[in-house]
């Protein structure tokens, strides 16, 4: 009875030892499917160089079900912007994080509250009873934290004449320009981008940390700590261009991180939950 | 040589004629003459319509950046757009498309856009007012326009596409005609000059062939001057020979390409290279008169006698005629393309009599989300399903023998999954021995239409199946058709009906101004809506509801019919009028109730004002009514009523009004009693009498023999009152007048009344304050037990302290605190003052000492008294045993289950219950047994005449020993004699109450009573 226990065990718990495991990368899909999948290319040959372990990304159907996907560790390394990170956590508790992405020496990043040159609103607290453009529901810096912070000066969404959500910073920008309303949430490039067509801060977001890597729950520690190793060690690599650069251009390499640098995300996150919803 | 230039004539012809034939579809719509500017125009208008419409399609859907994206677009394909701009109000623009362009012939469209709530921009054009791109873009607009019929779109495209293909192939042998005539240029070119050469000499045979070539023919020296030209070249290029001699080649032979841009002369290249050379096939020769010819030629040199250059042989041909035919070709090509490239419902294919598919236009991406490529290698695997796919090859197969078939339907699958069906048109193409050589096919997704037939279908049997009437009239009101349900509700069958004027049906009960009103309505707001009556067939007349709508047509917005839509309302009306005759009838007698009655009431004041009449109320209630109900049930008692009601009627005169106001309450209205007072008084005073009377009589109800009495209160109208509200009050107040003043009794309502009912309010008011100040007392009187001479209990008794009244007994204000709900609250404090009262005694030593207290039916039924009187148990620590509670007989009669169930409960607390008042009412002996009782106390009326009178005395006797087998004790109240004292003593009555003991004394004195601890009596 006792060694056949024993052997059942040893039979299912053992990994098969013929040929490391193949790791999937999961992405979500901030552009098309192809697409994603050619710009993490890189970064899963390189990780596959380094590990000797084949690695396939994998692209989620929505914002949703990657959450879902990496909440249920059925991907072994997993992207995340700063949002879907704080709802996953919420969800599904923490992940082993492997680093965060710098970009132009900087692993944070932030947004502005817009309004066109000229405009009569100087304060946020102005925007009552005004039009306001944001970004796509899942966007931390053209709906979350801009709600967030408009809620913080005391005008809830429904103290506004009316909000809309476009698609991209892009079109929110331009909504703004063209009057379609006082005032837009987008990232600090696009209104860079803008600023010289007429577009002006009205009000700074306060910095986010960047999108991140996690592994799965259960990957051994042992791993874990080597793609950590990997992707930390890109940065003085020399092969930023090649590796990183599709991912984000401005990308300059994958810096350590911790839960704690995505607590006043989190933070946020719940005030615009507990709040004003829809 | 002549043998093939005929045949090239013949191709030529042939050519022409079929390229016409293929221009005929499109040019019927447009001719091919230039197009004035206004044309242009109006084809830039539209298509600025068209701008505007997709781009307030991108502002709604908040895309900006794809606005950029296609304004782009639409200015790179648009090749006569020099500038196509989208500016918001704020000057910033949204999206730009520009053209460097001469700025010749410049023209500016402006239009505002409107989106979202209130936003606008401004979509800004600049065109050029070239008349060929403007045609173009005039043609595709009306070909999506006028085409836009599918049935036409497809039999053109079947047509054109059937046209286009025999044009590509004329088109390609065409090219290839021309340039082998190029190639049989020069071969003949080479011919010639070997010909030239052999007769050097022969010039004149030179001559000759000169003069009679068909080709135009000039020769230049080496030096590139003109020696010769033949009359061919002199037509076309416009100079005669004389004037030609000595020039230079490239002065006369003037060569642009299709751009206008100069070309080198083919006989500078030759005598540069020294090679035979042809021309591009774009070649313009520019006549001296400035005309322009397509031309196509070859240049060879003329060697010398030594071999040595010493000139040049041009020979060239007018093929502008080809050449135009080619472009039109080509241009027909183009709009083929672009109309086929543009549909996106339809597409066409070709398929070989094997049923390998050949051809497919791009369309069919658009239908079946397919490549062209998918199509050709998966058609059967992707698009179909087995049972289809038979049928398509079945089909193909039919095609492929040459067999024309019908237009068919199938149903294919998009590439996303979802199924379409298409209608498919297919007819062989035979070449000229009737051998099939192709198939050629289009196919239509008419998987809207089918939705939108199902649709159809579904609407018209709506139609029909629904339950209400439906009728459609043109604008005269002309019957074009009605469906079952008319018929039904009608009478009219649907052939009755149609061409009938609807006013046929029309009941009369209508004035005119009724259907003007009605055609009013409809002619200002298109419908109406209302209550109708009209006239079936067979005369009846019924209502209905009916709604009509004007329908106008979609195209014209021309009124075209009216829907009425009805239903027979008959029942509907009838339910109506038995609601309303609830409403103010009462259920039980069917007389009316008091809504009416005041409603009434307010008729007969305002008349009897008017007409000096008097009229009188008289409010009715039955004496006992509700023994009666208790006793017997309601059914019995509801019997009664109904009997009641039924004398009533009889009673009066058909002017006069009966009316129930509820329970055993009934009014009667004796109307126009004369204008003098003292008359009418009297008249109402013997109608009352009448009545009183003969309500008197008895009344056998199941078998049951019933005797009741009214009391009758009148008031005098408008004498009394000048208000129905104030008539029934008043008429109320005297007949409670009539109660007191022993039943079965008249009497009139007099001002006072008026002023007692206030004073019983004023006293209810007092009543309430009395429990706060603290007004209400319990008064004592014992109980006696006779075997050992002591005092065994008491009775409490309530007393008002009345701060200007005095002491009040119960019987002066109980009846008004049981009408007014105070009795709870009353109760209840009895009951705890009495509890309290035993307790003291009990803690001051006393002797035990049970206080009876008396209990209210209002009290009893309450749920939750057993609650209320365990918590007061409770709060004072007092033995249950010391707590007695007194029931009337008739409270036991009510709702026996309950009752039973209370005084379970009360019995199980330790309570003593005794039944008050025994004899005096319904109770039977068997009841007693099925109640948790202690005592019963025998009613005083019993006492008073013992034992004088015999009955009362075997009464009493009879009372104790059945309470004695019932295990009952027996109380015997108001013994006031002594003689009284020995019956009961000999009798064996366990306890005595009366004056002859003590009467009720306050709770002092009772203590009094019981430390001297005295055997009374």
């Amino acid at each position: 009875m006792r060694p056949i226990g024993i052997l059942l065990l040893v039979f299912f718990t053992a990994s098969p030892l013929s040929a490391a495991p193949r790791l999937l990368l999961g992405v979500h899909p901030y552009l098309d499917e192809q697409e994603v999948v050619r710009r993490f290319e890189p970064l899963a040959q390189y990780i596959s160089q380094q590990t000797g372990q084949a690695v396939q990304v994998r692209v989620g159907k929505n914002y949703a079900e990657h959450i879902e996907v990496v909440g249920g560790d059925r991907v072994d390394i997993a992207y995340l912007g700063p949002s879907a990170y704080v709802r996953l956590l919420k969800r599904f508790g923490a992940k082993p994080i492997l680093g965060r992405l710098q970009a132009a020496g900087k692993a944070t990043f932030h947004g502005y509250i817009v309004t066109r040159t000229g405009s009569d609103v100087r304060r946020l607290e102005d925007l009552a009873g005004r039009r306001f453009a944001f970004g796509d529901r899942n966007s931390t810096m053209s709906h979350l934290v801009p709600r967030y912070m408009l809620q913080q000066a005391g005008v809830s969404v429904r103290d506004l004449a009316s909000y809309r959500h476009y698609k991209g910073h892009n079109n929110v920008a331009m909504a703004v320009l063209s009057g379609a309303a006082d005032a837009g949430a987008i990232k600090a490039e696009v209104l860079e981008h803008f600023r010289s067509k007429g577009l002006q801060a009205l009000a700074e977001t306060p910095e986010i940390s960047e999108h991140l890597f996690v592994t799965r729950a259960d990957l051994p520690p042992a791993l874990v700590q080597r793609l950590r190793k990997i992707l930390l060690d890109l940065k003085d690599s020399g092969r930023i261009a090649q590796v990183l650069a599709p991912i984000k251009k401005t990308a300059t390499g994958i810096v350590p991180a911790s839960g704690a640098d995505y607590d006043n995300l989190r933070r946020i996150m719940q005030q615009v939950k507990g709040k004003d919803d829809h | 040589m002549s043998e093939e230039r005929g045949a090239s004539l013949q191709w030529l012809i042939l050519l022409a004629a079929l390229v016409t034939l293929g221009l005929w579809g499109a040019d019927f719509i447009s001719d091919q003459r230039e197009f004035s500017d206004r044309e242009v125009r109006y084809a830039a208008e539209m298509e600025m319509a068209f701008v505007k419409e997709m781009s307030v399609e991108l502002l709604e859907q908040g895309v900006y950046e794809d606005l950029d994206a296609l304004l782009q677009g639409w200015g790179k394909r648009h090749a006569d757009t020099i500038e196509l701009r989208l500016t918001a109000p704020t000057g910033f623009v949204i999206g730009r498309f520009k053209r460097e362009l001469p700025a010749s012939d410049k023209f500016t469209l402006k239009t505002q856009l409107r989106y979202g709530y209130e936003d606008q921009a401004e979509l800004y054009m600049v065109k050029t007012l070239d008349a060929v791109n403007a045609r173009h873009r005039l043609l595709l607009l009306q070909a999506s326009g006028a085409f836009s019929l599918v049935s036409v779109l497809g039999v053109f495209l079947t047509y054109a596409y059937q046209r286009r293909k025999r044009e590509a192939q004329r088109l390609h042998l065409l090219s290839e005609r021309l340039s082998r005539s190029n190639q049989e240029l020069e071969q003949e070119v080479q011919r010639r000059i070997q010909v030239e050469n052999a007769l050097h000499s022969e010039k004149e045979n030179a001559e000759v062939t000169l003069q009679s070539i068909g080709d135009a023919v000039i020769t230049t020296d080496n030096a590139g001057q003109i020696t010769r030209m033949n009359p061919v070249a002199e037509s076309i290029t416009g100079w005669t020979q004389a004037d030609a001699l000595g020039k230079y080649l490239y002065e006369v032979l003037v060569l642009q390409n299709q751009h206008g841009a100069p070309l080198e002369n083919p006989s500078d290249t030759l005598l540069r290279r020294g090679k035979v050379t042809g021309l591009g096939n774009h070649t313009v020769l520019i006549s001296k008169q400035g005309r322009s010819f397509q031309i196509s030629d070859s240049a060879a040199p003329i060697h010398g006698k030594r071999g040595a250059i010493e000139g040049v042989v041009l020979v060239f041909r007018n093929v502008t005629e080809e050449y135009r035919i080619r472009r039109a070709l080509e241009e027909s090509e183009t709009r083929f393309r672009r109309m086929t490239d543009n549909l996106s419902e339809h597409f066409l294919y070709s398929h070989n009599p094997d049923g390998m598919f050949e051809y497919v236009t791009p369309s069919l991406t658009k239908v079946l989300g397919y490549s062209q490529q998918e199509f050709y290698t998966h058609f059967t695997e992707y698009m179909t399903d087995s049972p289809v796919n038979r049928k398509v090859l079945d089909h193909t197969e039919a095609s492929s023998r040459g067999i024309q078939q019908p237009a068919y339907e199938v149903e294919m699958f998009h590439k996303d999954g979802s199924r379409h069906v298409l209608e498919v048109r297919e007819a062989p193409i035979m070449d000229e021995n009737g051998k099939v050589i192709a198939v050629e096919g289009i196919a239509h997704d008419i998987t809207k239409r089918k939705l939108s037939e199902a649709e159809l279908r579904l609407a018209s049997s709506v139609f029909e199946e629904t339950s209400e009437g439906i009728m459609v009239t043109d604008m005269d009101g002309v019957i074009q058709r009605v469906n079952r349900a008319f018929s039904v509700i009608t009478g009219f069958s649907e052939s009755e009906a149609m061409g009938q004027p609807a006013a046929m049906l029309r009941s009369g009960r209508h004035q005119d101004a009724f259907y003007q009103t009605m055609w009013k309505a409809l002619k200002e707001t298109g419908a109406w809506k209302g209550e109708v009556w009209n006239r079936r067939k067979d005369g009846s007349l019924y209502p209905e509801w009916l709604s009509i709508t004007r329908i106008d047509e979609r195209l014209s917005d021309k009124p075209q019919f009216y829907v009425g839509v009805f239903s027979d309302i008959s029942a509907f009306k009838e339910a109506e009028q038995e609601i309303a005759r609830l409403a103010f009838h009462d259920a039980l007698t069917e007389l009316p109730n008091r809504l009416l009655l005041l409603d009434r009431l307010e008729t007969f004041l305002a008349r009897s004002k008017r007409e000096q009449e008097i009229d009188a109320l008289l409010f009715l209630d039955l004496d006992q009514f509700k023994h009666i109900n208790d006793s017997l049930g309601h059914s019995i008692g509801d019997h009664l009523l109904c009997e009641v009601a039924r004398r009533l009627k009889e009673q009066i005169r058909e002017t006069d009004t009966v009316a129930r106001l509820g329970g055993d309450e009934f009014v009667v209205v004796l109307t126009a009693l004369g204008s003098d007072a003292g008359t009418a008084t009297a008249r109402a005073r013997a109608g009352a009498e009448k009545i009183r009377r003969f309500l008197g009589q008895p009344y056998t109800v199941s078998g049951h023999v019933l005797h009741t009495t009214p009391s009758i209160g009148i008031a005098m109208l408008p004498i009394d009152a000048d208000n129905p509200e104030d008539a029934l009050k008043h008429a109320d107040q005297a007949m409670y007048r009539a109660k007191a003043s022993g039943r079965n009794t008249v009497e009139f309502f007099l001002p006072q009344m008026q002023s007692s009912a206030k004073s019983r309010l004023k006293l209810e008011q007092e009543l309430r304050e009395a429990l706060e100040k603290d007004q209400l007392r319990l008064h004592y009187q014992p109980f006696v037990d006779l075997n050992f001479g002591r005092i065994a209990g008491a009775e409490a008794l309530i007393r008002w302290q009345h701060p200007e009244q005095g002491l009040m007994s119960p019987g002066s204000f109980i009846p008004m605190a049981e009408e007014s709900g105070l009795i709870l609250e009353i109760g209840t404090w009895v009951i705890k003052q009495a509890c309290r009262q035993a307790k003291a005694w009990q803690n001051a030593g006393l002797p035990a000492c049970p206080i009876a207290v008396n209990l209210s039916a209002v009290q009893f039924r309450h749920r939750d008294l057993v609650q209320d009187i365990s918590a007061v148990l409770r709060e004072l620590d007092l033995d249950p045993r010391y707590l007695e509670l007194e029931l009337t007989e008739s409270l036991l009669l009510e709702n026996i289950q309950s009752v039973m169930q209370t005084l379970a409960q009360l019995a199980q607390l330790g309570i003593r219950i005794s039944l008050d008042d025994f004899g005096t009412g319904y109770s039977s002996l068997s009841y007693l047994r099925r109640f948790t009782l202690h005592k019963l106390k025998i009613d005083r009326s019993f006492i008073d005449d013992i034992p004088d009178s015999a009955s009362d005395a075997t009464m009493t006797t009879t009372i104790i020993q059945m309470a004695h087998n019932l295990n009952l004790w027996v109380v015997a109240e108001g013994v006031e004699t002594t003689a009284q004292l020995e019956f009961l003593k000999q009798h064996g009555c366990d306890l005595l109450q009366g004056y002859l003991f003590s009467k009720p004394v306050d709770a002092a004195s009772f203590e009094e009573l019981l430390k001297a601890g005295k055997a009374l009596g």
